[in-house]
């Protein structure tokens, strides 16, 4: 990678004795799709709040474009569009006011503005709405218009801020298929999500947790470097086999994808699964035979995480 | 500028789409001006006074008469036979009575002392005070024709200092005239200042202010855009009002409407920057509607519009000379009735600027911070 397009250089912010970001640093390609991965608390708010010029670091900066945020919020501001994990827009004006308050606002010429208007409308599939208000779309129907609005001044870095928590899986897919066909277009992203899939679907991730960034990379290339191995075991009683390893194992380690649990080992793990079929059966469970299965990403994090705080148990 | 404007726009739509908005914006006050205006009136007009005439002579019927042609009372000249006078009033079934002893005209005649009793329910003092003011204008007059009448005379001739009251601007002392104006500044007082804290925690409420801070907008652009429109619909406000007080209420205007306009402007621009100060200290709509209303009310209480600023004791009239609500309720009444101009004003006028400014510099700073929390 070349210069980088946005440069996330050691910020630092806390809130009181909490500690949001700890010496967090970036760098996002030009035209990438960036993903944020972590769970509530891990900082990936604040980073983008910081980087959207809203929230000032206690330390640190960040370059857009050669940009500083710092130095230069107004100059940011013209660059980026932000939207924000709630939705905020205005539910009492309809989605054409909407859009035409943000447009002008940002000084959109008249006839640029009825152009990229009409063209996020379609984009967004929101034509057959222009007359509703904002308030009375759905949850997803809500999202694109926040999407539209952002996009409204055309800028060339979008944040976005979990765009799809709270969304029906229908819409989900439908959103990222319009994130893919903005990044065609050439615009750089970067957005933060709690689902997993929704990450293996950007160019790169950064692994968030408790304010700092603990991996960045291609998703399926973070899921391989995963250094044990994932069984996947089915049973008649999967929420039952589930919680009873929980007990035996750590929570981190066990989760049920679909009909199926999956379990993640480390060292022998031919010998443990073996010993943990043997205690399963006699604690009750009837077992199919356990098989390996390809790591996923939260496999690989959920793992980084808990050798994290074993680490950090021990210092 | 034109960002301004944008904001303007967008924040009247969104005030004249919402209905019950606009019926607290408009027919809220308007039904408020309609009743205080009836309500609010110290004027005692058709008290109930029990009439206890024991001597029922031509003199003392003419003494009653005098009671009952005035639009003061309604006379019940019954009550003696009705039954016990005292009762009547405890009950509260008048609040004055008039006892004529049995000797009265006798008394009259004997160039002795005449003597009448007038009880009156002392609980609204108010009242009292003012229906015992009526009581003594017409027995004085009472005295002056039965003097010249030759009915009533002195054993040695006195000679009358008759002091002879008129009231200026404000003749027949109509207490409507002194509270419409009062109701006026109220009026206008909860539309800038509650509407404009409303408006900006609401957006603070729903994290669009985050999303118009990520536009190249600057704090006094939003600050300009959430106040210009409720100045706007204050002086339409203001407006109605009045046009309602001239025409129903028959108040007179006596000044200039251009120093009228120009110095509600000096007001307004206080009451919006408390709208704003009001803003920046609480998170939610609630809270921005109670600390605006525990404002309004204290600043109406100190105000003068009901009880008389030198009645107060000394320290809570130093605090009156902070209050917005004192400077503008003088000014309107003083321009309305005595038709008052910047010769008069302009300590109210200076008071109330420094007021005004000082409010805003507060507010607009604290904003600012407060925006960038």
């Amino acid at each position: 990678m070349s210069i980088p397009f946005a440069r996330v250089k050691e910020l630092e912010k806390s809130y009181g004795k909490t500690v949001a970001l700890a010496s967090v640093s970036l760098d996002v390609g030009k035209g990438e799709m960036f993903g944020l991965i972590g769970p509530d608390g891990a900082g990936k708010t604040t980073l983008m709040r910081i980087l959207s010029s809203l929230l000032d670091p206690d330390s640190g900066d960040c370059v857009v474009a050669g940009v500083s945020v710092s130095e230069d919020p107004a100059g940011i501001r013209r660059i980026i569009g932000y939207m924000p994990q709630r939705f905020s827009l205005y539910q009492d004006l309809t989605v054409g006011e909407n859009l035409r308050f943000f447009a002008d606002l940002f000084r959109v010429p008249r006839r640029e503005r009825i152009k990229r208007t009409a063209m996020l409308l379609e984009f967004a599939r929101l034509e057959p709405f222009v007359k509703r208000q904002a308030g009375r779309l759905s949850g997803g129907m809500k999202q694109k218009l926040a999407l539209a609005c952002a996009l409204v001044h055309t800028p060339e870095f979008l944040i976005l801020d979990e765009p799809t928590t709270g969304v029906d899986p229908v819409s989900r897919r439908e959103f990222w298929s319009i994130l893919k066909k903005l990044k065609e277009t050439g615009v750089t992203i970067l957005v933060s999500t709690p689902y997993m899939e929704e990450a293996e679907l950007c160019d790169r991730v950064a692994l968030m947790h408790k304010g700092r960034v603990l991996m960045t990379g291609v998703a399926k290339d973070i899921a391989q470097g995963f250094a044990g191995t994932v069984y996947s075991v089915a049973c008649d009683d999967t929420v039952g086999l589930a919680v009873w390893l929980k007990g035996r194992l750590t929570p981190e380690q066990v989760r049920i994808v679909g009909t199926r649990v999956h379990v993640s080992l480390f060292g022998d793990t031919g010998r443990a699964i073996a010993g943990l079929e043997r205690e399963a059966a006699t604690a009750g469970f009837s077992i199919a035979m356990a098989e390996p299965v390809p790591a996923a990403l939260e496999d690989a994090f959920v793992a980084m995480i808990a050798e994290r705080e074993r680490r950090h148990d021990a210092a | 500028m034109r960002r301004v404007l944008h904001m303007v726009r967008k924040e009247l739509i969104q005030v004249f789409r919402d209905v019950n908005m606009l019926r607290v914006i408009f027919v809220v006050p308007m039904i408020q001006l309609f009743v205080l205006g009836y309500a609010i009136t110290t004027d005692v007009k058709n008290l109930k006074i029990l009439v206890c005439d024991r001597d029922n002579s031509s003199i003392s019927r003419g003494l009653v008469d005098r009671f009952s042609y005035t639009e003061y009372f309604i006379v019940d000249r019954e009550a003696c036979a009705g039954g016990n006078v005292e009762k009547r009033l405890f009950d509260g079934d008048a609040v004055l009575a008039l006892v004529i002893p049995g000797d009265f005209a006798h008394d009259m005649d004997r160039q002795a002392r005449p003597e009448i009793q007038i009880l009156i329910d002392g609980q609204n003092s108010n009242t009292a005070a003012v229906a015992l003011g009526y009581c003594n204008r017409i027995l004085l007059e009472f005295i002056r024709d039965s003097l010249a009448a030759g009915n009533l005379r002195f054993k040695r001739s006195v000679r009358f200092i008759e002091p002879v009251s008129r009231a200026w601007y404000n003749p027949e002392l109509k207490s409507v005239y002194y509270m419409i104006p009062g109701i006026i500044s109220v009026i206008l007082t909860i539309v800038t200042m509650l509407l404009t804290s409303l408006a900006i925690v609401k957006e603070r409420e729903i994290g669009t202010l985050d999303q118009l801070m990520v536009t190249p907008l600057e704090p006094w652009q939003i600050i300009a855009g959430k106040t210009i429109p409720f100045a706007l619909l204050g002086f339409l406000e203001m407006g109605v009002a009045m046009t309602f007080g001239v025409l129903w209420f028959k108040v007179p205007v006596a000044g200039s409407l251009v120093l009228l306009a120009a110095l509600s402007a000096v007001f307004i621009m206080t009451t919006l920057s408390l709208g704003i100060f009001i803003s920046t200290l609480v998170d939610t709509q609630q809270q921005a509607l109670f600390a605006a209303w525990f404002i309004l009310v204290t600043c109406i209480l100190l105000s003068g519009f009901f009880y008389p600023i030198s009645n107060m004791p000394q320290w809570v009239r130093v605090i009156t000379l902070a209050n917005p609500l004192r400077y503008f309720i003088e000014i309107l009444r003083e321009l309305f009735l005595k038709g008052a101009g910047l010769s008069v004003l302009w300590p109210e006028i200076l008071s109330l600027g420094a007021i005004g400014l000082t409010v805003f510099v507060m507010a607009t700073a604290r904003f600012r911070t407060r925006v960038w929390e």
